[in-house]
């Protein structure tokens, strides 16, 4: 009887324990800490990437996989944050862009790398990546903040940001005409509704998104990243 | 001789790398771009402007050693070389590369340089072994002339004779291959122009049917003549507006307008999820399991929970099985092949992830690489492209090829959806040859504008018998003068291997410049539809005549209603 008593308790103990365990284990996983890196094919992520973690510069090559890792920021010997943040530089390339979308229930914040000297040409690229990024349901339901980093500033034909927002604006604008009557994909998986980004009467305006988006310039080459840095620091204080 | 070697990680960082000589392109990101990207992974080399490059991967560390060499040598040591320099930096470096979070400075010059002058070395001395020529006594001349015959060597003696005559039985294989060759050439030659083929299989065909009398004099009856007249206007398409739209098309499988868009309808999907696949690979999963614990218990344990090293032998069953589950599922028996090839590479040496087993490791890099190369390139948006090609004030041409004719029904379907969006087609007729095909577009241009509500939608043609590539330039030129903003344009269907009618659409695609080149092929063709689409696509490189020849940007798969219980279902 009393060893019964004993087991019983041992029991129960046991199951708490491992609710316990698990509601951590939960609550944990639904933080969100990360910031990606997404951008086209030589935007320049994985020079970012190395450059946040190590203050190197390394020859690279198109990626074929993601580069993650912990990340102490610091300026100038300096710490911006408590805590070391979680970067994903994501493989620009077309076929391995998709994904993103395995990290964005996690994501806080998107760093969208853009090369100034060749944006003109790329436009149209540039901006389907953005509007698959902002049609991405997690993004749309956390509002996730976007930086959109103008980089390879010190080109000679580098546009300013102001310019390559124009651009981009007036891209999206036709896209997301032309995207909601397009052909349903074959694995249109759960939504088959395509988001129609901004007000549908105006013109398409980057500050319409419910999302912040700030644009900056910066060059990974010259160092210049301290805008970089300290925008991360600042969303990441918000959380 | 080599040019230059890099060692990076998958990620793209570069650990180290040595050139000997000035680089000038970047041949490296062309080859991950290309070719590892695209799961070609198990070819062998892959060659860029002047550089021939080979590779290969360490798995387990996530690494990727390129060497890259002149591509007019031949160098055999290239492969030796790799593996060498693999083994040793990995057994050297290990510790440094797994501790990924900090860069280190790989100091590999100078093992690099002894490994490369030892193997140089131990290729050069098998050249001159092999350049010396044989003597005399070991050539099989010898052997056939008088004084050979007689020094009779007892290996000759041990080999069996070799029989020259062929058996009846390869003889009644030869005679039945050739009739199939000959019926799949006859069903061809009916629709080619030109070549006398012989026109086997539409004779049988003729007289499988029912005998009907002939009728040998030249003499036509009125009647006959009246009905088979087409030409003029009879029955024809300005003038008759009396086409009932009911009629045409059942109201139900029209799409819907939704706020403004047009929405196609779609075909009736099947929900079952794929429980066949799961209950095979449960079966799988038991007989390996008790496979490793016959082994060792110790590896058992290991493959339940995970980090259990990934090794050829273990990927072999796996893979045999996957193969056959993706040939089962229509898929051509080379390209299942390649595939599994491509996954094995880049899964040897690397560890399974805890509580996983290897068949859905497997499983998983397999939907990765399949999920990487259906993801297409280039951006899919046929109105943004539409619109760009407005913007320049010129209209956007689509030209659609094919084997046999289904070309002219599926143009007029992507015709009617282009309208429903508002855009103002014209449809260039180029199939010159077959009768028939012209009034056929006809029709369909004339049922397109009864359905719709502002459709605007016309016919160019210039009858048959004329050259399609002087017709299609026309009709752009019409087009861009009339402000259509789509141009279709139709060919005549043709067999790949029929080279004249190859080189007529190679012209007519260079003379033009179509933005798209859209292959319409049927669901029903099978494994045939490879051999096709290489065919033709090599067709359009070779005889095109131009520094970057187009290739196919596009495929149709129709009549997909045939094959539904194959493909959708188990």
């Amino acid at each position: 009887m009393i060893s019964n008593v004993s087991t019983f308790t041992w029991i129960t103990l046991a199951i708490l324990i491992v609710i316990i365990a698990i509601a951590l284990k939960l609550k944990n996983r639904s933080k969100k800490d990360t910031f990606l890196i997404l951008g086209l094919v030589d935007s320049g992520k994985t020079s970012l990437f190395i450059k946040l973690r190590d203050r190197k510069q390394v020859q690279t090559h198109t990626s074929m996989k993601e580069n993650e890792g912990y990340i102490n920021l610091e300026d100038n010997g300096e710490p911006l944050t408590k805590v070391p943040i979680h970067f994903v530089d994501v493989p620009g390339h077309e076929k391995l862009r998709f994904k993103f979308s395995d990290f964005t229930p996690i994501t806080c914040g998107i760093i969208f790398l853009v090369d100034s000297s060749t944006c003109a040409k790329n436009v149209r690229s540039i901006a389907e990546y953005l509007y698959d990024i902002f049609s991405n349901k997690d993004v749309i339901k956390h509002n996730i903040p976007t930086l959109i980093a103008c980089n390879k500033n010190d080109m000679i034909t580098a546009l300013p940001p102001e310019r390559i927002q124009t651009m981009l604006e007036n891209e999206i604008n036709q896209l997301r005409n032309t995207r909601t009557s397009a052909l349903d994909h074959q694995d249109s998986s759960g939504t088959d509704y395509v988001e129609f980004l901004g007000y549908e009467n105006e013109r398409f305006k980057f500050e319409h998104l419910e999302n912040e988006v700030n644009f900056e310039k910066c060059s990974v080459d010259k160092n210049e990243i301290t805008e970089i840095k300290s925008w991360v620091a600042e969303i990441y204080g918000r959380l | 001789m080599l040019d230059f070697f890099t060692i990076l990680t998958k990620g793209g960082i570069v650990l180290w790398s040595k050139s000997f000589t000035r680089i000038t392109s970047s041949p490296v990101n062309s080859l991950i771009g290309d070719v590892l990207i695209e799961e070609r992974a198990g070819e062998n080399s892959y060659t860029k402007d002047s550089y021939s490059l080979k590779w290969t991967f360490a798995n387990e560390l996530d690494l990727i050693f390129v060497a890259a060499y002149q591509k007019i040598l031949q160098l055999a040591y290239i492969e030796e070389l790799l593996a060498t320099v693999k083994k040793f930096f990995c057994d050297k470096f290990a510790n440094f590369i797994k501790d990924s979070g900090k860069l280190h400075k790989f100091d590999f010059d100078e093992d690099f340089g002894a490994i490369l002058n030892k193997i140089e070395e131990k290729d050069s001395k098998s050249h001159e072994k092999l350049s010396k020529p044989r003597p005399f006594e070991k050539t099989k001349k010898f052997k056939e002339t008088a004084e050979g015959s007689k020094k009779l060597s007892v290996s000759d003696i041990s080999k069996p004779p070799t029989n020259p005559i062929i058996s009846e039985d390869e003889i009644a294989r030869n005679i039945e291959e050739l009739h199939r060759y000959n019926g799949k050439r006859g069903r061809g030659g009916r629709k080619q122009s030109g070549t006398g083929r012989p026109n086997v299989s539409s004779d049988e065909k003729k007289q499988a049917r029912k005998k009907t009398m002939r009728v040998w004099d030249d003499k036509v009856s009125k009647a006959e003549m009246e009905s088979l007249d087409y030409s003029g206007d009879k029955g024809d398409s300005d003038k008759s507006s009396s086409v009932d739209p009911q009629n045409l098309v059942d109201q139900n499988q029209l799409g819907q307008f939704q706020d403004g868009y047009y929405e196609v309808q779609d075909i009736g999907q099947d929900d079952d999820e794929d429980e066949f696949e799961e209950d095979d690979y449960n079966e799988t999963n038991d007989t390996s399991v008790e496979n490793n614990s016959g082994s060792s218990i110790l590896s058992f344990f290991k493959s339940i929970t995970g980090q259990k090293e990934i090794t050829e032998q273990d990927l072999v069953p796996v893979l045999a099985k996957m193969k056959e589950h993706l040939i089962k599922k229509n898929v051509a028996a080379d390209i299942a092949a390649h595939l599994c090839d491509s996954v094995a590479r880049n899964l040897v040496g690397q560890k399974t992830g805890s509580f996983k087993s290897i068949q859905s490791t497997v499983k998983q890099s397999m939907e990765m690489s399949l999920k990487r190369i259906l993801t297409p390139k280039t951006s899919v948006d046929l109105l943004r492209d539409i619109a760009q090609a407005q913007s320049d004030s010129r209209p956007y041409t689509i030209c659609f090829i094919g084997v046999n004719d289904l070309t002219s029904t599926n143009l007029s379907k992507t015709c009617f959806w282009l309208l429903q969006n508002g855009l103002k087609v014209l449809i260039a007729a180029c199939d010159t040859f077959r009768s028939g095909a012209v009034e056929q577009l006809r029709v369909h241009v004339r049922n397109l504008n009864a359905l719709g509500q502002n459709s605007n939608v016309e016919l160019y043609e210039r009858g048959y018998g004329k050259d399609a590539a002087g017709i299609a330039k026309d009709a752009i030129n019409y087009a861009k003068i009339n402000k259509f903003e789509v141009v279709l344009i139709d060919t005549a269907g043709r067999m790949q291997d029929n080279e004249p009618l190859m080189r007529a659409l190679a012209k007519l695609v260079s003379v033009n410049n179509p933005d798209k080149i859209i292959f319409v092929g049927e669901a029903l063709v099978g494994n045939e539809a490879v051999d096709q689409l290489t065919k033709f696509n090599q067709a359009l490189k070779d005889f095109s005549g131009l520094q970057n020849p187009r290739h196919i940007d596009g495929m149709i798969l129709t009549k997909f209603d045939t094959v539904d219980d194959k493909v959708w279902r188990k």
